[in-house]
This record gives structure tokens, C-alpha cells and sequence, in this order.
């Protein structure tokens, strides 16, 4: 056989392997030794090799470096605060004290929480800055906190009726565990399995909102799709955050906020059945019991977003909040958010669920700068790695 | 013997964290040590860098998956069962970090000429000679292999590790890696004379073109 047919580079690359059975492996290399071709092609795929094995090995530049070391600061501090050092199974604390802190009852006196200090954490945070925050009435700050404190145990509150009344749909939503995120350890309340079961009936026709459980599980609705209108999903992740909301008379109070006017506002006011921590957990919980409570309001407007509206005004697209929503339940989500959250290490004014390019993406802004109108968005995909280098925008 | 323990006396009871192993670094963190973990990166941070920007090719990817694979390592740690070396699992971690995220890309070209003229693209004509061409002609001409290819490749032709330790790292036995090389290569071969004979057509003036056009 002469040089008329040639073997292929890749068979000639399995030779060089040892990966052709022994037969083929002969045939091969009979060619070899009468075509000038492919021996040539054998020397290039050494050759290649050689390019490859001389590239230098860079140095992880410093900025890198320091990044990992923020990233894995922020992981220490996330598990000195007591988090598990595996956080996956469970909704990484939020910070209550951060969202209270804009809240117009909050005075700065905590709760009747015995000594327990707010925690250096807390104290190095800047209150939060809400882009939209509606105040509430006295009336209704009056009653926030002993609906807080007591809003699980006394399902007929008035508050809680008040609300329920003025918007007709609320759903008290059982929950399967619950966060220990109670104002005052000694008032958790005891199950309410009556409430639990009511509540279950009534979720099972409209869960509109869930509660994130310390495993990430929260009561699932059902996705409406194919909807135009955008959607917006309040996760909410503690009986405290729930009971504000419902004192609050639906008057969300942080981060992208309004509710609309129209059908279908609902919350949640969970009777809380304890869930059995360890000890160990059980101890941190106590000493930070209002750190944990968070729930942010995720827009679903399914927009597929490109580069020019993500580096102009942002308004338009995260600033108004239609009513009416769903809870997520996506405990993948929940730990994505908190993940950027923890990134940014401030609450996002807005998130939406949405498009990036065509994929799927998770689109979360921050602010950036608020005297200087910049908002820092942050894209991400449903696995949570960035789509798009993290940037800046303006919001007005 | 260690200088750090000469410079810096440790408390009572401390061993000196540069002195310890890996597993050892790795043990003390998930027994609490807040330093333990940081010595684990210092010591890993670079091959990590690497093997990241090799695999994706873009500095702020590679950043990114860095940075994931540390913290999902810092979370992780309990999972390590002591089976492999720490340094096999670090990079198992920083490796699917970086396969996650070229999954999760575009489509890329399949024809051989899509793929030169992707690499042709991505590559500026060089205006010299130097390192930095063939890095970048390297650089672009990995890009168009499948990830798996070129996680093989990065860690066994580029990083210089064993087919075994690169079947370990990847999770797939030698055989594959072996036959990931080969077709990674295999695809390399066009890429990069098409690349190379580029450049030298555009340097046809230089010294070097002239000795090269010479024989």
C-alpha cells in the first residue's frame, strides 16, 4: 500500500495512546513506515502536545485572589453566625435586623428579646436602603408587633382578620418546619395543629405564598405560564416576616414594593410547628433570632433581557410591581438569592426571574451607588453562575 | 525548619499551619479552625488558576469558577472522604465548576472550517512574535474543542498530571481520558498549523519569516 489512502488524525492519535486493538494498531503503523503524510501528521500531534505542555502556568492574579478570599471571608463569617458549614439543605440566614431596619415601627429598640445582643454582624450593616418603601399606619405599626410576636398563636387576630378581609384571598399556609427565627425564644409557639390543618385546606386551594422551611421547602403553587402579565412571587422564609406582613396590611414594606390595587394579594400566617434542630443550631438560633428572617419580592416577567437595557434604566422594568403572585417554592432559587445576597452583602431592590440572551436567568439588582442613581445588576443563570459579568446600570 | 514557626511563635498547642498536610488543613477546618481552609488555598490557589483559565479561556470566567469552587470546597469539606488526595478533589471541584459553565454555553461549530474561522476570529493577527501569540493561538484554538476534550487535555498535556490522576480528577477511567486527549489533539492538529501559518504569513517580512520562507 502506498500513500494513496491516509489514516485520519485521530486514529493516528489513538495509535500514539496505545488505544487501537492490536491488529489495527499494525496496519497503522505498516502505513507509517512507507507515508511521508502521515508520518508528518504523527510529528504534528506530537508537536501538539509540546505547544500545549509549554504554555507557562500563570499566577492567580492578586484581584482573583482577593476575591476568593472575600468570598471564602464571607463563607467564615456566614459560619461563625452560626450557619452549618454545609448550608445546602438548608435557607442561609437572611438578616431581620437589616430588613427591619427601614421598617417605620422599628424604632431601633429590639423586640422584647431578652440581652441577646444584635450581633457585631448586624451592627457593621448599614440600614438598609429601600428604593420604594411604604409607610405604614400607626394603626397598623401598633399592631405589628404583638402580631409578630403572637400572630402564630392567635390565628383570629385582629390584625390578621382585618387583612384577610380587606384582601379577601389570604391563605395561611401550613408549614412543614419552621425556621427558629421567632422574635423570643421563650414565645415560640407550641404546634397548632387545628390552624395547621385549616390552614392546609385553605392553602391547598390557593397557595399563594410559602414559607421557606430550614430544608429550603416551601409550598409550591402551581407555575402559571404562558402569561403575559408579570408575575410577582414574595418568598417569605419566617412566621415573623409573615406576621408583619399581614399587621402591615399588605403594605410590604423593603426592598421593590407596592402592591397593587388589584386581585389576588395574599400572604401567609403560618402556624409554626417547631422543627427539631440540634442543639447546636437550636443555640445559635437563640442568639440570633431575628437575623433570619427574610423574604424578597421576585418578579416573573419572562422579558428576555439584553446588554443595552441591563446598562440603562431599570426602573421601567423592576419598579413597578403588579399584585397578585405566586410563592416560590424553589428552594434552588431561595439559596441562589441568598447566595447574591450574601455576594453583595445588601438586599437587592429587585429580582426577576426572566431572560438573559435567550437563557434563562435570575436578574437581581442592587444598589450600587444611590445618591449616584447606579444599580448593580447581577445575572445569573438558574444554577446560579453568572451569565454576565456583574454591572452597573442606573435606576431612574 | 519552618521559618513561619521562627518568626511567628504560634500558640501553645499550635502547630505551625504551613507544617501540616493537606487532610490535616482540611480536618482542622471542619473542626473549626478559621485559618485552615486559607492555607489549603494559598497552597492550591495557582494550579487552580490555571487549570480554570485553561479550561474556559477567559480570565473573568475563570475567576468566577474559581471563586464557586473554593466556597462550594470551604462548604463541602466534610464530603471529603479521605479516598483521594485533597488536591485531586480541589481539583474535581474547580474542574466541574469550569464544565458546568461550558455546558451551559452557545452552541459552538461543529465543521472543521466553522472551527478555524471561529479560531481566526477570536485570534487577533500578531503584530510580533512572542509567548503571547502562541498562548492566544492556543488559548483560541482550545475554545473549540468539546469541554470534556479540553478538560482532558488542560490537565494531562497542559497541566502535566498522569492519565491516572487526570481519570481520578475527572471521575472517568483512564481509558477515557486517553481517548479524550487523542480527539482533542486530533482537532488541535488544524486548528493550530492553520493558526501558525497565519501568523507567519503575516510576519512574511520579518527576520524569522524570511528564514523560515528560506528553509
Amino acid at each position: 500500500m502506498t500513500g494513496d489512502t491516509h489514516y485520519d488524525l485521530e486514529t493516528l492519535a489513538e495509535l500514539a495512546e496505545g488505544l487501537l486493538d492490536d491488529a489495527t494498531a499494525q496496519q497503522v503503523r505498516d502505513h507509517l513506515a512507507i507515508c511521508d503524510p502521515c508520518g508528518e501528521a504523527l510529528a504534528d500531534l506530537a508537536g501538539v502536545r509540546e505547544v500545549l505542555a509549554a504554555m507557562p502556568v500563570p499566577a492567580m492574579p492578586l484581584g482573583v485572589a482577593l476575591r476568593v478570599d472575600k468570598a471564602l471571608a464571607a463563607e467564615a463569617e456566614r459560619r461563625r453566625a452560626g450557619g452549618p458549614l454545609d448550608p445546602e439543605p438548608s435557607f442561609p440566614e437572611p438578616d431581620w435586623d437589616r430588613i427591619m431596619a427601614d421598617a417605620p415601627w422599628e424604632t431601633g429598640a429590639p423586640w422584647d428579646e431578652p440581652a441577646a445582643p444584635a450581633g457585631e454582624r448586624v451592627a457593621d450593616l448599614p440600614p438598609l436602603e429601600s428604593p420604594r418603601m411604604v409607610p405604614l399606619t400607626a394603626a397598623s405599626a401598633e399592631e405589628a408587633v404583638p402580631a409578630t410576636v403572637n400572630g402564630a398563636q392567635r390565628p383570629a387576630s385582629p390584625a390578621r382578620e382585618a387583612s384577610a378581609d380587606e384582601a379577601g384571598t389570604m391563605v395561611p399556609l401550613p408549614v412543614s418546619a419552621t425556621r427558629l427565627d421567632e422574635p423570643a425564644a421563650d414565645e415560640r409557639p407550641e404546634p397548632a395543629p387545628a390552624a395547621a390543618s385549616a390552614a392546609g385546606d385553605a392553602g391547598a386551594e390557593r397557595p399563594a405564598l410559602g414559607v421557606v422551611a430550614e430544608d429550603g421547602s416551601v409550598v409550591r403553587p402551581k407555575r402559571r405560564t404562558g402569561s403575559a402579565r408579570r408575575r410577582w412571587l414574595v418568598s417569605l422564609s419566617s412566621v415573623a416576616a409573615a406576621a408583619a406582613v399581614v399587621a402591615g396590611g399588605f403594605t410590604v414594606t423593603n426592598t421593590v414594593v407596592a402592591d397593587g390595587a388589584q386581585t389576588e394579594r395574599q400572604t401567609v400566617a403560618a402556624p409554626s410547628t417547631p422543627a427539631e434542630p440540634s442543639q447546636e443550631t437550636l443555640a445559635a438560633d437563640v442568639d440570633e433570632p431575628r437575623e433570619r428572617a427574610s423574604r424578597f419580592v421576585i418578579g416573573e416577567s419572562g422579558y428576555n433581557y439584553a446588554d443595552a437595557e441591563l446598562k440603562a434604566n431599570l426602573v421601567a422594568y423592576f419598579g413597578s410591581m403588579p399584585s397578585g403572585g405566586s410563592a416560590t417554592s424553589d428552594a434552588k432559587l431561595n439559596r441562589c438569592i441568598s447566595k447574591l445576597v450574601a455576594d453583595e452583602k445588601r438586599d437587592p431592590i429587585g429580582i426577576d426571574r426572566a431572560y438573559y440572551n435567550g437563557n434563562e436567568a435570575l436578574i437581581m439588582l442592587f444598589w450600587h451607588d444611590r445618591s449616584q442613581d447606579l444599580v448593580k445588576v447581577r445575572v445569573v443563570s438558574p444554577e446560579c453562575k453568572n451569565l454576565r459579568k456583574p454591572g452597573l446600570a442606573t435606576w431612574n | 525548619m519552618n521559618p513561619q514557626a521562627n518568626n511567628r511563635p504560634s500558640p501553645a498547642g499550635h502547630v505551625a499551619r504551613s507544617a501540616l498536610s493537606d487532610a490535616d488543613l482540611l480536618h482542622r477546618h471542619i473542626n473549626g479552625d478559621p485559618q485552615a481552609f486559607s492555607e489549603l488555598v494559598r497552597r492550591h490557589r495557582d494550579r487552580m488558576w490555571a487549570v480554570a483559565l485553561r479550561t474556559l479561556g477567559d480570565a473573568d470566567e475563570a475567576a468566577d469558577a474559581v471563586q464557586d469552587a473554593f466556597v462550594s470546597a470551604y462548604r463541602k469539606a466534610e464530603s471529603f472522604r479521605g479516598e483521594a488526595a485533597v488536591t485531586t478533589w480541589l481539583h474535581r471541584i474547580v474542574v466541574n465548576a469550569c464544565l458546568d459553565r461550558l455546558r451551559r454555553k452557545a452552541v459552538r461549530p461543529v465543521a472543521d472550517d466553522e472551527l478555524i474561522e471561529a479560531a481566526e476570529r477570536d485570534t487577533p493577527l500578531p503584530d510580533h512574535t512572542g509567548d503571547r501569540e502562541v498562548s492566544l493561538e492556543v488559548s483560541a484554538a482550545l475554545k473549540l474543542l468539546p469541554p470534556d476534550q479540553r478538560a482532558a487535555l488542560v490537565l494531562v498535556d497542559m497541566m502535566g498530571y498522569s492519565v491516572e490522576d487526570a481519570a481520578a480528577v475527572l471521575e472517568v477511567p483512564s481509558g477515557t481520558v486517553k481517548s479524550r486527549c487523542a480527539r482533542g489533539r486530533a482537532k488541535l492538529v488544524p486548528i493550530l498549523s492553520h493558526l501558525r501559518n497565519r501568523s507567519e504569513r503575516a510576519r512574511v517580512s520579518s527576520a524569522k519569516g524570511a528564514r523560515l520562507r528560506d528553509g
